[in-house]
């Protein structure tokens, strides 16, 4: 499953939508369906804010075990370490993903070769942490 | 209906998904409160989602608030609940999150 959106902030709430709907096909449980949903909608927000990029994509896939979700644009990551003592109260999205779900890996996109991919691993087990 | 604002004689009811659609209305909404210092309470029992952006603007207006008055965050559901934990917003000193 592979859907296409504009990157506009409008758009986050159709995303969750989706990926909810998604997510309760896939029999996640639903503490974990939020984590899910709003560990995409971050990655998202942080394609639509950063990459400068028009669109975005997001890829959904269930194997056995787990789910498999990639939010990825055309655009160049910005590189940074987080830095509280400069950044004030914001750069919590990737953390904040890291929180909710099992797996993040962020493949950079650079100059050369633009497109940021932020992939994200759910296990569909009850065996699953929840923090 | 994705986000809505109501304010009320005693507290202001946020309702619906706060992500970053939202930052600049509720950041703008709450910027003038409260006037004479003292808290502000927020009732969040209809807010069905929040991102790191609406988690954003809560601590900005603790930040700005303060010594003179407390974010009350009032009834999150579990979802918004959930988040806040994980943030640890409960350790911010004038924030207090009220779950009943």
């Amino acid at each position: 499953m592979l859907q296409t959106y504009r990157s506009h902030p409008a758009q986050l709430a159709r995303i969750r939508d989706t990926v909810r709907d998604l997510a309760v096909q896939a029999g996640l449980q639903r503490g974990r369906i939020e984590d899910l949903v709003l560990a995409i909608s971050e990655a998202a927000a942080n394609a639509i804010v950063h990459s400068g990029s028009g669109r975005l994509t997001v890829s959904w896939e269930v194997t056995d075990d787990r789910v498999v979700v990639e939010v990825r644009d055309e655009g160049v990551f910005r590189k940074r370490v987080p830095m509280p003592e400069l950044d004030g109260v914001g750069g919590h999205g990737i953390p904040l993903m890291m929180a909710l779900v099992d797996e993040v890996s962020v493949r950079e996109g650079t100059a050369v070769a633009p497109g940021t991919v932020v992939r994200m691993v759910v296990g569909r087990g009850s065996q699953a942490a929840t923090g | 209906m994705t986000f809505a604002i109501e304010k009320r004689p005693d507290d202001i009811l946020l309702k619906g998904e706060l992500d970053m659609s939202a930052e600049h209305e509720l950041t703008r909404s709450l910027d003038p409160e409260p006037q004479n210092g003292g808290d502000l309470v927020l009732d969040l029992s209809e807010l069905t989602f929040i991102d790191s952006s609406g988690v954003r603007v809560l601590l900005r207006t603790a930040d700005r608030l303060a010594d003179r008055g407390r974010v009350i965050l009032r009834t999150p559901s579990p979802a918004v609940a959930r988040v806040f934990d994980l943030m640890r917003l409960e350790t911010v000193p004038n924030i207090e999150v009220q779950k009943e």
